[in-house]
């Protein structure tokens, strides 16, 4: 029973997170094309919504090739392991207060491991990767000097003061521009070499191991933003300064209702709060 | 053969600097701005670390002062429990023999083994 139990808790948290990677590509596809004033998906589904469970298809459908000088089994086990640790990444993140798979003590460094773990790629992208990993560790350091704890939900509830994009401006902006690097995004996509090859190392993959390399590219784009709005932007907590408001709603106007601060206590933290702020990353990334 | 001199009067002055419009501040604004910002979250900052300090010392006193509750509670669980060995002991061995041959008392250690487990 406890067992059906945990399986239930992994596919509670695995189908969303390949969901939203699902809808993800079609809202960076979407995006691309308002910018290149062209339509983009629009026949699959209401709006194109359903583009990307289409291409899904279709390339579990086809044929798969792999190259007759190729190692077989590290061929077809690379893209699983991609993924597998870019969803394990997902395990330690907390999406509400008292909303999470594992509240592990070690979870930041159990993030760094994992999606360290999640590269993959021939030797211009490891060399890009293991430069920019520096840049990100060292951030992540300074913020457990602030908050003096590996663990992802004390690393939140002490921002409950101040996010930390305040005090670490700075940091931010580099941390940013390194998660970029890290996902192979449009400035840094030099592993993908646009002028010299299709995609990069994805070129001889197709079929369900395409599928794999691609939903793990984008489950670690999201992945990097959750934690981008972790670290920075307090996670699950509350966007509006609730605490402000029920001061200027005390001192300026005198109410002082304790279900008006009941409602903004349970409005404080939401995981629409972290949706919101991840959304608004992923944005900035495509 | 003359040497290829400069001109008399020297060279015309090299246009080197753009003369585009400067856009935006200037740089030190921006560096001001982000101290200012800087300055503000750590001011913010230091007082989330006293505040979870004060929480921390809240929490460690209210444990001090539930320490004698819990420990009378488990006071009490012991004696009830070496009271039913006594029991158990009489009954098996007769009299009220003891299992030690010394008059000592050694604190018992029971093992809380509920009959069927959850979780």
């Amino acid at each position: 029973m406890i067992s059906i139990i945990s399986i239930i808790e992994g596919l509670l948290l695995i189908v969303p997170a390949l969901l939203s990677v699902a809808f993800v590509t079609i809202a960076e596809r979407k995006t691309m094309a308002s910018m290149q004033r062209r339509l983009g998906p629009n026949a699959v589904g209401y709006y194109g919504l359903l583009q990307a469970f289409a291409d899904a298809l279709k390339l579990l459908l086809k044929e798969y090739v792999a190259p007759t000088q190729a190692n077989i089994i590290l061929f077809f086990i690379g893209p699983m392991i991609t993924l597998i640790f870019s969803l394990l990444g997902y395990l330690v993140v907390p999406f509400d207060s008292g909303i999470f798979v594992s509240d592990y003590s070690l979870g930041m460094l159990y993030m760094l491991a994992v999606s360290s773990l999640s590269t993959y790629g021939s030797l211009r992208s490891t060399a890009q990767l293991i430069s920019y990993e520096l840049i990100l560790s060292s951030v992540i350091i300074l913020i457990i000097l602030l908050t003096g704890n590996l663990n992802i939900i004390t690393i939140v509830e002490s921002q409950r003061i101040v996010d930390f994009i305040l005090p670490l401006f700075p940091l931010f902006i580099i941390f940013f521009i390194g998660s970029i690097a890290e996902t192979n995004r449009a400035p840094f996509d030099l592993a993908e070499a646009e002028s010299e090859l299709v995609s990069g190392f994805m070129t001889e993959h197709s079929a369900s191991v395409f599928v794999f390399f691609f939903l793990a590219e984008y489950a670690s784009i999201i992945l990097i933003c959750i934690l981008n709005s972790i670290l920075f932007f307090g996670g699950y907590l509350c966007i509006i300064p609730v605490e402000f408001i029920i001061d200027i709603l005390y001192n300026i106007f005198g109410i002082n209702s304790s279900i008006l601060e009941d409602i903004f206590v349970n409005i404080s933290s939401s995981p629409l709060n972290l949706a919101f702020k991840t959304a608004l990353l992923i944005f900035v990334f495509i | 053969m003359p040497q290829d001199m400069p001109p008399t009067g020297g060279y015309a002055q090299v246009q080197y600097k753009r003369n585009i419009p400067a856009r935006g501040f200037k740089p030190a604004y921006y560096m001001i701005g982000m101290h200012v910002i800087m300055a503000y979250g750590f001011y913010k900052y230091f007082h989330g670390v006293r505040e979870q300090r004060e929480l921390a010392r809240e929490k460690m006193w209210s444990r001090l002062h539930l320490t004698p509750l819990l420990q009378a509670e488990e006071d009490r669980d012991q004696v009830r429990r070496h009271y039913a060995d006594k029991a158990r002991e009489k009954e098996l061995l007769g009299t009220d023999a003891k299992v030690y041959n010394s008059d000592r008392f050694i604190r018992p250690t029971f093992a809380y083994t509920p009959a069927n487990l959850t979780q």
